[in-house]
């Protein structure tokens, strides 16, 4: 379903396109598909986030996030603003990617793409999740709204049937997460990642089908959203209202 | 039947284990009273998951109990259960004494 709110600016991406398997793929798109992963991006607003295409200029920021600790256990990127910039400019059209914002404050706190969007097989690839802004979700179910707005993306507007990925072994919060929202593991690659921790780590390989998404990530989802919601009477135990 | 000091000591646990992966100066307070997600806590909704996970397993494999917690259940209650360590508690006490 097409966002009211319509985008101030469109996102220009390369007009390069890899001829890989996915880009010949999206020439032959169903007719009865709904909207392309080519399409314009538009943005996918929460109660609490909002995901916003990402653009060149958010390198600096998106390139300070990749550095942090938190990052340790994701692959290896750009190592300079120059390098991120480019790597954004350079997204093609089998990606959407996102930067996560407050949408109390506009502020950016994450990122998070969907890649791999195949038309023709139905399936894509959420990753490059990253909150990078640790102290300013803290008590804000933004991860878990980012990730629900993402999955609307994929299951509602791009029809697809299936979301795979890759989670580093050693990332136990994000697997714990991750299945815990539905996903079920599928193998585990062996020395498949080159961390920023500069260590080869094994891949945990994690599907969600569509069914499992409407049977069991949904209702999870809209419970840990809604747990963020304050206290209907002021108590010891609640903080203050925000 | 479960008590509501077992399922305390469950809570804290996993509150311990998310210690565990903290830096000494980022601690969670572990009290009936420590705020558990909203306004004001320490935990991110990674940690939140997490807590509840280990909280449903140890609920599961201790107590031979299977509870869900994060289902439409807790969201049509007027007060999140997640706001404390006390209103999991009392949630999960509410879940299996009807179970």
């Amino acid at each position: 379903m097409k966002n009211s709110r319509s985008r101030k600016k469109r996102t220009t991406l390369s007009p390069a396109r890899k001829t890989s398997q996915h880009a010949v793929a999206h020439t032959r798109v169903d007719q009865t598909a709904p909207a392309p992963a080519s399409a314009p991006i538009d943005e996918r607003i929460g109660t609490f986030v909002r995901l916003r295409p990402i653009r060149v200029k958010d390198a600096e920021i998106t390139l300070r996030w990749r550095q942090t600790e938190r990052a340790a256990l994701l692959t290896r990127g750009a190592q300079t603003i120059a390098e991120q910039a480019a790597w954004i400019a350079a997204r093609p059209a089998s990606e959407q990617n996102f930067v996560i914002e407050l949408r109390s404050t506009g502020q950016p706190v994450g990122m998070l793409s969907l890649t791999a969007i195949d038309l023709v097989h139905r399936c894509a690839e959420p990753g490059r999740f990253l909150i990078g802004e640790p102290e300013a979700v803290r008590g804000i179910p933004a991860a878990v709204e980012a990730m629900k707005l993402l999955y609307e993306l994929a299951f509602d507007r791009l029809g697809l049937i299936r979301l795979y990925g890759t989670i580093a072994a050693d990332n136990t919060l994000m697997l714990k997460w991750q299945k815990y929202l539905g996903m079920k593991e599928e193998g585990r690659l062996r020395s498949h990642y080159f961390m920023n921790d500069g260590k080869y780590h094994d891949a945990v390989c994690l599907r969600l089908l569509v069914d499992e998404y409407r049977a069991v990530t949904l209702a999870r989802m809209r419970a840990l959203i809604a747990a963020a919601r304050p206290a209907p009477t002021r108590s010891a135990a609640s903080a203050e209202c925000p | 039947m479960i008590t509501g000091s077992e399922i305390e000591a469950i809570i804290f646990a996993a509150l311990a284990a998310l210690n565990a992966e903290r830096k000494p100066d980022d601690q969670i307070e572990v009290s009936a009273k420590t705020l558990l997600f909203g306004a004001g806590s320490k935990l991110d909704s990674l940690q939140l998951v997490s807590l509840i996970t280990d909280v449903e397993v140890a609920l599961n494999t201790e107590h031979g109990l299977e509870v869900s917690l994060a289902d439409d259940r807790a969201l049509e209650r007027a007060q999140s259960p997640y706001i404390t360590v006390e209103t999991l508690r009392d949630y999960v006490l509410e879940l299996t004494q009807g179970a």
